[in-house]
């Protein structure tokens, strides 16, 4: 059965992106050829402070394209935010969309996407394949190397009134284009290097042991894992190195060539559960939950954790499963400090009275459906306990 | 194998619709979309070709045609594609440039401009232009719809010739009612009456009275084939040759053979013929002398009891032959007698089930009348004609002329 499932079906989607140095700059030049008349650009406040947001206005520009900005996007995207967005673009007879920033314009776009074609609440794409119009172009710059939103099919929302973050995964809302400059990475500063860092890997381990995984994933995912054990660390370090900050959005890109098709898993339904709960960074989230999670899913996927450990550069020649185990838990706890985001939900502000509705929500998150065990209710608040 | 339970089945089923598997795992594609409107436009493309207005639209900074519907192509007899290179200079008047350019440059409103369309070969087609401006885009355009006014033009013309020849035709009336005699003469002995209700305006019928010396009185009753304006005019006719020539004759013979020899010519040039009786009365002798040229004979009613007779004579319609002899009848008259002179409107009259009125009818309803005044008699005819027809609008001319003998 193992060597008939190594060619089980797969599907591998990804957008059209141009990698490298100013890239960025090409943005006018796609927005005319989509046929571009006004832009809504969709940014948040640090990106406009950190100048990216006027520079890719400025491509429109030449180009003579009208635009209309709405930096009215928070981390973890809310619904309202969303809608507020749909109405801005109607409003201002927009036909084409711009994200620059991380991850929460680029999902929060996809979001005004959605609703500006398809002509309901955000909150009804929940789940696979809901949007039924497609979304109008849509074109990525990304500012962060971590969310890889710029090539994924998933927009995470936040439901305030739930106080819950819901995904929405569908091919339809995969950029036309991701235009991925890695010096739009200089600006960060070390704790957003480090959480968008630590995401970026997140993701990369995750898409590996995923069910869902494939050749094509794998090959990206272990790129990916590579990269930021070798690059994280030194790119914190030395934030002006350009080419140390085009490695990070390398791996950034590949894991998210690698998730975005391979899916994710527990760590992440657990992290989407508790940024609902706390609207804490995504990245913090992952960081924390990422060693126990391991742990929980290590027999169930063995032979890709050693592997995982091979990428980050641990010997795994006949080793024991629980001294690989401890190994690899123990390089990402090392990796973890030396980017500092070594945190407990404790220091996040989550109460043990949170776990069971943080673990019941996490049993429904689309993610936690290709993680390589299937967990129970109660080991779910397990591992949240283990966390604190 | 063991059997999956239900979470497993939802977790199976999840997971294929992440890697895309799904029914509606569907990447970003307008295609579909694009279609439907495609198909949607080329509806709309095919109700706009379907109107019989011809429909422009002109981009406003250069004045130049960018669109048009199949009607337009057909009246300027270019393609789509050569209307497009065709100046609008062209296809218009220099005026209606003019205005058009105007309200382009006001850049606003609509404006309604009644001119010409010059197709390629030079053809010209009267049209009404309605021009709107429009904006699509942030561009300016100019929607122009031409109506044809040739059908319109057409009616206009007809309704205004028919209104003029209503006119001349009621003018006609008036004149050839007129020519009739307004009020019957006086003359001892009897009482007269006569009408003439022609079926259009103007009628072929024709009656008249002549007062010759020593109470004598002569009646004529005459039918030109035809109820147009051509009978009305050879009615006409015949009253001029007779008030000339009535009094250069004294016998009822000789002056139908005189009337036909002189009528011979413009009657069968005109392809017309006329059926006429001449009666003449002597008040002092009560004799009536009478000749006729194929016109139903007049009806004589001596009194309620016994038949109407017809005063007959032998003769031939006028215009058929040049040269014609009318037999000339006399008969005494005496007090009560009515004599009635009447048109073939009366007794062809029809019914509805193509039963004619007929002279018998006739006869039967003088024959009850002899307590009344000629008027009555000739009210009563009329009003049991169009009893019996069903309708006051006769379909030929009805003429009637009654002498009661007191």
């Amino acid at each position: 059965m193992r060597e008939l499932d190594e060619f089980e079906l797969r599907k591998f989607v990804a957008p059209e992106f141009v990698f490298g140095f100013e890239a960025r700059k090409l943005a006018g030049r796609y927005a005319k050829n989509f046929g571009a008349r006004k832009v809504l650009v969709v940014t948040d406040a640090g990106v406009m402070a950190a100048g990216w947001t006027d520079d890719a206005i400025g491509y429109l520009r030449s180009e003579g394209i009208e635009y209309a900005v709405f930096d009215g996007v928070t981390s973890n995207p809310k619904a309202a935010e969303v809608e507020f967005g749909a109405d801005f673009y109607h409003k201002e007879g927009c036909n084409a969309i711009v994200a620059v920033g991380g991850g929460s314009p680029m999902d929060c776009a996809k979001g005004i996407g959605i609703v500006c074609t398809n002509q309901k609440s955000i909150v009804e794409f929940e789940g696979v394949d809901q949007v039924e119009f497609p979304i109008p172009p849509l074109i990525c710059i990304p500012t962060t190397a971590g969310s890889s939103a710029d090539v994924s099919q998933f927009a995470i929302i936040t439901d305030t009134l739930k106080r819950s973050k819901f995904a929405i995964i569908s091919k339809m809302v995969v950029p036309d284009v991701a235009l991925i400059d890695p010096l739009t990475t200089t600006t960060m500063d070390a704790a957003l290097t480090a959480s968008t860092g630590v995401d970026a890997l997140c993701h990369a381990i995750e898409a590996y042991v995923s069910t869902a995984h494939s050749p094509i994933t794998d090959l990206h995912a272990l790129q990916a894992i590579a990269l930021v054990t070798s690059s994280l660390v030194r790119t914190i370090r030395k934030p002006d190195d350009v080419l140390l900050r085009g490695r990070m959005m390398l791996a950034s890109l590949e894991a998210g060539l690698a998730f975005s098709n391979a899916s994710l898993g527990a760590v992440h339904a657990m992290a989407h559960s508790l940024g609902g709960l706390l609207d804490c960074a995504h990245g913090e989230c992952n960081a924390i939950l990422l060693s126990h999670v391991i742990a929980f899913n290590f027999e169930f996927a063995q032979e890709r954790y050693v592997e995982i450990g091979r990428a980050m550069g641990l010997e795994s020649g006949g080793v024991a499963p629980e001294k690989a185990l401890s190994a690899l838990r123990a390089e990402l706890a090392r990796l973890s400090q030396a980017a500092g985001t070594s945190y407990s939900l404790s220091q996040l502000g989550v109460s043990r009275g949170d776990i069971p509705g943080l673990a019941e929500r996490a049993m429904s998150d689309p993610c936690i459906f290709t993680n390589p065990r299937q967990p129970t209710l109660k080991e779910l608040e397990a591992i949240y306990e283990q966390a604190f | 194998m063991s059997k999956l339970s239900d979470t497993d089945e939802m977790w199976r089923a999840q997971r294929e619709k992440i890697i895309g598997l799904g029914e509606r795992s569907l990447r970003k594609t307008y295609y579909p979309e694009l279609q439907q409107k495609l198909d949607e436009l080329e509806r709309f493309r095919a109700l706009l070709d379907q109107s019989n207005d011809f429909i422009f639209l002109i981009q406003a900074a250069t004045l130049s045609v960018i669109d048009v519907n199949d009607s337009a192509c057909r009246q300027l007899g270019c393609s789509r594609e050569e209307v497009f290179s065709w100046p609008l200079a062209n296809s218009l008047p220099e005026e209606a440039l003019a205005r058009i350019a105007a309200l382009v440059f006001s850049g606003h409103g609509e404006d309604t401009i009644t001119t010409q369309l010059i197709g390629r070969t030079g053809t010209t087609l009267p049209v009404e232009i309605t021009m709107r401006l429009v904006t699509f885009n942030k561009t300016l355009y100019g929607v122009a719809v031409a109506r044809d006014l040739t059908e319109r033009k057409r009616s206009e013309k007809a309704l205004l010739e028919h209104s003029r020849m209503l006119h001349d035709m009621e003018l006609a009336r008036q004149i050839q009612l007129s020519l009739l005699p307004l009020v019957p003469p006086q003359v001892p002995g009897v009482v007269l009456a006569g009408s003439c209700i022609p079926a259009t305006h103007v009628g072929g019928d024709y009656y008249d009275f002549y007062r010759r010396e020593g109470d004598v009185l002569d009646l004529v009753i005459a039918d030109v084939s035809g109820h147009n304006i051509g009978a009305a005019l050879m009615a006409a006719e015949v009253r001029s040759v007779l008030h000339a020539e009535v009094h250069s004759f004294c016998n009822t013979g000789e002056i139908l053979s005189a009337l036909n020899e002189i009528l011979f010519e413009d009657l069968s040039q005109a392809g017309l013929c006329i059926t006429l009786a001449y009666l003449k009365f002597d008040a002092l002798t009560r004799t009536l002398t009478y000749s006729n040229a194929g016109h139903p004979p007049a009806l004589l009613s001596r009194n309620s009891r016994t038949p109407c007779r017809e005063l007959d004579a032998e003769g031939l319609i006028l215009g058929v032959k040049k040269e014609v002899f009318f037999e000339e009848k006399q008969i005494q008259l005496q007090s009560g007698d009515l004599v009635l002179l009447y048109t073939d409107g009366i007794t062809e009259a029809e019914n509805d089930v193509g039963e004619l009125f007929g002279c018998a009818r006739l006869c039967n309803l003088l024959r009850g009348m002899h307590a009344c005044r000629p008027g009555e008699i000739i009210d009563a005819v009329r009003s049991k004609v169009e009893q019996f027809t069903g309708t006051n609008t006769m379909v030929d001319d009805v003429t009637m002329v009654v002498m009661k003998v007191m």
